[in-house]
């Protein structure tokens, strides 16, 4: 596993990034475009081709609009724009839990995701590729 | 009482009670039961106490469709069968096995789960299993260790597995057979022929032969065919001198509807945090008990998926694995067990007590499917048996059942918080229905002579009797409607023994 490159590129990726979440720094970013648990059990290269292919299956969705859904709020949870990026974690890892609860679900290259974390992967791969 | 039938005079009557055709694990536990009765049962094996190539050789056929191991060497032709070389994996069918579920055709068996309990529990005995007892709770009493991955809900559930040491009948019960003196236990007597009265009614004496030149006629009151299931539907289709199609076919049953289980790599399971994962961990011959992840009968329902558990395996042992379809290759069983133990101690070596990823092995039943059948070829055997020919087919539900079995163990892994699944490539596409190279099944022969009560539909009724033949029983699960996800040694021996009761009520009714 190479949990600790994962971490080293998210971080670059967020240097690069030029679009911050609206009301949010954006070293933000770097919470939302880490899949919490996945970043623990995959390496750089799965979380980009899972994010390649969710942008591929779902072409349509801009960076802005990943994030958007990523920090849209749920059915009984919602983060402030001024959150932590503790709290901003909290809240996307109960979400990603949520969407296996509801059966918001999706299977990419085989791993079985929830649509969050699955978007998490997407905004990543779009960081990599700018 | 032993009699080789090689040695006996040609053209003998043999004369009993009760023909038992077949010393394997069907018809030893019938015989067992019959131990020092006042019935005189004859009991015929094709072969004799020890492997005999020219008698295994009987057993050969073609094999076309799916991919399939050669069929000579997959089960044993001498007294005590495939015990000889089975891996000893028992555990009950689930209730729901039982049931008519309207998205698997032909489902739907006469008897219910509570009707086979008393003979689960004593079928317990004749395969030296532990207390008939297959819940997580019971057995986590005595073992600790055994921690679920999941807390047990609606989705997922432990299915627990008993392993005999495994129990070899010809070992345990030769003695007992052969010293038992209402027991005639003849070897190299092949059935060759089953014969019929003029309506096929009712069965008048079957014909053994062997290599030696012998020929005898074997006359009983029942007969109980008990020669697995490929077998078992070889020699009805053979008998056909009365009725072309052969015996208990009017419905063209006979050999339809063969079925496997399919066993093959299907994922992997990615922990975030590293688990020895006691409670599935199997080491052959010193594991007694050990639980394999299936899914409730309500998500089967809702699901509309076949029966399917999961096995786990380290990874890094799991990926040292050959497939089994390409080790069990050889035409000589001995040669292809040979590359099997190669191959478990090629998966041995360093492995740590907790890992963080698991391979994921699919068991799952199929679908009963008239198309997946054993038919007779114009070639004959030595004895002049026209040889068996399997056609195994898969259908498009096995493969969409092994996916969304994945998806769900995914999905709770997931709402627990504690790791994700990955289904194999061959997954990926759900549109895709075919089936990779190394798809394998677990040498498990079912439904070739399946049981309904309307003889339109089985060949067998609930009390394992051919339909329109009063005296012609079936042992074996030949006669398994369905096959739910545990190999079949188990329930086939518990209705065995369900047999042997009926028979013993009704002997003197029939």
């Amino acid at each position: 596993m190479k949990r600790s490159t994962f971490i080293y590129y998210a971080a670059v990726g967020t240097a690069m990034a030029v679009v911050p979440l609206p009301g949010c720094k954006s070293n933000k970013l770097s919470v939302l475009e880490k899949p919490q648990l996945l970043s623990r059990i995959c390496d750089v290269n799965t979380i980009m081709d899972i994010g390649k292919s969710y942008r591929n299956t779902f072409p349509d969705n801009s960076r802005q609009q990943l994030m958007d859904h990523i920090m849209a709020r749920t059915e009984s949870k919602v983060i402030f724009p001024n959150a932590s990026n503790r709290s901003i974690g909290s809240f996307v890892e109960e979400k990603v839990k949520d969407d296996f609860k509801s059966g918001r679900i999706l299977v990419i290259k085989g791993w079985v995701l929830s649509q969050t974390e699955a978007r998490q992967c997407a905004l990543f791969s779009l960081t990599k590729q700018n | 009482m032993h009699i080789d039938a090689r040695k006996s005079e040609n053209n003998s009557l043999i004369e009993g009670d009760i023909c038992i055709i077949g010393a394997g694990a069907a018809g030893i536990s019938i015989a067992m039961e019959w131990l020092n009765s006042p019935y005189k049962i004859i009991l015929l094996e094709g072969g004799g106490f020890e492997y005999d190539d020219k008698v295994q050789e009987l057993y050969d056929g073609k094999t076309t469709g799916q991919h399939y191991y050669p069929l000579k060497a997959c089960r044993l032709h001498y007294f005590g069968g495939t015990t000889g070389h089975w891996a000893g994996f028992c555990s009950t069918l689930d209730p729901i096995d039982f049931k008519k579920r309207d998205w698997v055709p032909e489902s739907g068996w006469p008897i219910t789960r509570a009707d086979l309990d008393p003979f689960y529990a004593r079928a317990q005995k004749n395969l030296d299993l532990g207390p008939y007892n297959y819940s997580l709770d019971f057995w986590q009493k005595s073992h600790p260790s055994f921690k679920p991955l999941l807390q047990e809900d609606q989705v997922i559930w432990n299915k627990i597995w008993q392993f005999s040491p495994p129990t070899r009948f010809d070992e345990k019960y030769r003695d007992p057979i052969v010293n038992a003196k209402n027991i005639h236990l003849y070897t190299y007597a092949n059935v060759t022929e089953i014969t019929a009265n003029e309506n096929t009614s009712h069965i008048k004496e079957v014909t053994v032969k062997n290599y030696a030149g012998k020929e005898h006629k074997v006359r009983a009151r029942i007969f109980v065919l008990a020669c697995c299931a490929i077998q078992n539907a070889r020699v009805l289709l053979a008998s056909n001198k009365q009725n072309q199609h052969g015996l208990g076919n009017d419905h063209d049953l006979v050999g339809r509807n063969f079925m496997e289980h399919i066993e093959i790599s299907s994922g992997e399971l990615w922990l975030a945090k590293a688990d020895s994962l006691s409670l599935y961990h199997l080491d052959f011959g010193i594991t007694k008990v050990r639980s394999e992840l299936a899914v409730t009968e309500k998500m089967q329902v809702e699901n509309k998926i076949l029966n399917g558990t999961m096995s786990l395996t380290p990874l890094s042992s799991a990926k040292r694995m050959k497939p089994m379809i390409d080790l069990f290759n050889s035409n000589d069983p001995r040669k292809s067990m040979e590359n099997l133990k190669a191959g478990d101690e090629a998966e041995k070596g360093p492995v740590d007590n907790k890992n963080r990823s698991y391979s994921l092995f699919t068991r799952i039943e199929q679908a009963p499917n008239p198309d997946s059948r054993i038919t007779l070829e114009p070639e004959r055997d030595s004895l002049g048996v026209p040889r068996g020919t399997l056609h195994w087919i898969l259908t498009a539900l096995e493969k969409r059942s092994i996916r969304r079995i994945h998806e769900l163990l995914g999905q709770q892994l997931g709402v627990a918080g504690i790791g994700r699944v990955r289904m194999l490539e061959y997954l990926h596409d759900e549109n895709d229905t075919s089936w990779p190279s190394f798809t394998g099944g677990g040498w498990h022969h079912m439904g070739t002579t399946r049981m309904s009560d309307d003889p339109r539909k089985g060949v067998v009724d609930a009390n394992c009797k051919v339909h329109g033949i009063d005296n012609l029983f079936i042992a074996g699960s030949s006669c398994f409607a369905t096959a739910g996800a545990p190999n079949p040694t188990l329930t086939l021996t518990a209705l065995s023994l369900r047999l042997s009761d009926h028979l013993k009520e009704n002997i003197n009714k029939i």
